[in-house]
């Protein structure tokens, strides 16, 4: 079977690369590779992920060798990007599409960006119902509602900033345990700690925390200690944001 | 018995639309919250009467075999299920507590309480490991026995 070297690697380049960009696991991208090579019967494949690049060499022969890195360096979630790679990636071992209509659905998973016109109300509504399973009341249901939303226009307005995890999740700390303090100050009712959890669940870097401590002890030490420093980050920057608005509000005795 | 009712139907809700953000494929939502929905009544009925690290345990355990099977069902990665669905476990509420004491300026509280939510991760994590290992096994097996 007569196939060009450089497509196959443009095509796992992408795959893995879409992978890592939406919060897919290291090694899942590294079986992705290996799972194609293999139905392309590559002699010799070597690939190193790590949650910043990934690092690709294919020989198909066994004498010449071709290699590809790719810098990884914006991350967020979207799970039906994971599963369209996945799709595409058993599709291509069946030999049921070809490389180039590969590269094509490819390229079009990556570049589909579309986002869900109420995705603000999701977060609003996920942060409330967090709220209420903590232990809050209408009250809180409806701050953590309204917080969530802002939120979420806090995480979108702050995508194309520098260093946007530190501040989008200091500022969303911020936010969040002002108005719950403010809230129930005001109204002289409810219980601020549940809406402050409440809205920091969806924002908690839940799956990064198990998935560090995985890879580590699966052996992926590099990307172990990588994710370890993002959720450190991550759960850092909240509390900071959350911990200052507390620690204010204490001083000045507004709380005791 | 009203409020455990209760507890699951927020907390099924609160995935179902924490899927909704993190964009799941629509047909693996309700499966999700669902077992989310379970995998939470595991969670806080053993953390409240017997110990909260074997309740985080067996929570993220059971959350995890169902999302190895429905992957199974749906040809789709288990993370897909599984990531929203361990959300309402996080114990998100004992960083919090933590994050408190250190603004309290109470130290040993906050070392208590964090060395207490970094163990309960790490069970969640140890939970997570040894199912995807017996996951994979079983897979093993049944492409050797055709």
């Amino acid at each position: 079977m007569e196939y060009d070297v450089g497509k196959l690697l443009r095509v796992l380049k992408l795959s893995a690369q879409i992978i890592l960009e939406n919060g897919g696991e290291t090694y899942r991208a590294e079986e992705t590779i290996d799972f194609i090579c293999k139905s392309f019967n590559v002699q010799e494949v070597e690939s190193i992920a790590t949650p910043t690049g990934i690092y690709i060499s294919v020989s198909i022969q066994g004498n010449d060798n071709n290699t590809l890195v790719k810098r990884i360096s914006k991350r967020t979630i979207n799970l039906q990007k994971i599963h369209s790679v996945n799709n595409i990636s058993r599709l291509l071992s069946l030999h049921s599409i070809t490389l180039d209509e590969a590269l094509r659905e490819l390229e079009h998973i990556k570049n589909n960006n579309e986002k869900d016109k109420y995705s603000l109300l999701y977060v609003g509504l996920s942060s409330a119902f967090f709220t209420v399973l903590f232990g809050g009341g209408l009250l809180e249901f409806f701050t953590g509602l309204f917080a969530g939303i802002l939120v979420g226009i806090i995480s979108e307005s702050f995508t194309n900033l520098h260093s946007y995890h530190f501040f989008s999740n200091t500022v969303s700390g911020a936010v969040i345990a002002f108005l719950a303090i403010a809230v129930t100050t005001l109204t002289k009712t409810g219980n601020y700690n549940p809406i402050i959890v409440g809205c920091m669940m969806p924002l908690l870097p839940g799956l990064a925390m198990t998935n560090a401590i995985r890879d580590t002890m699966r052996g992926d030490l590099i990307s172990g200690m990588a994710r370890t420093t993002e959720v450190l980050l991550v759960a850092a920057s909240l509390a900071a944001g959350a911990g200052v608005v507390l620690y204010l509000a204490y001083t000045v005795n507004i709380l005791s | 018995m009203l409020k455990i009712i209760l507890d699951l139907f927020y907390c099924f809700i609160a995935t179902l639309f924490f899927a909704l953000i993190m964009n799941a494929p629509k047909k693996t939502i309700l499966h999700s919250s669902l077992f989310a929905a379970v995998g939470y009544l595991i969670y806080i009925n053993l953390s409240d009467f017997v110990s909260p690290t074997l309740g985080f345990f067996s929570g993220t355990a059971f959350i995890a075999m169902m999302g190895e099977i429905s992957a199974r069902k749906f040809k789709m990665p288990a993370t897909i299920f599984i990531f929203p669905a361990v959300i309402p476990i996080v114990p998100g509420f004992g960083l919090y507590e933590t994050m408190l004491a250190i603004v309290q300026n109470n130290i040993f509280l906050a070392l208590e309480i964090g060395t207490n939510t970094i163990l309960n991760i790490a069970a969640m994590a140890m939970a997570m490991a040894l199912v995807s290992i017996l996951a994979g096994k079983i897979k093993y097996r049944k492409t050797k026995m055709f």
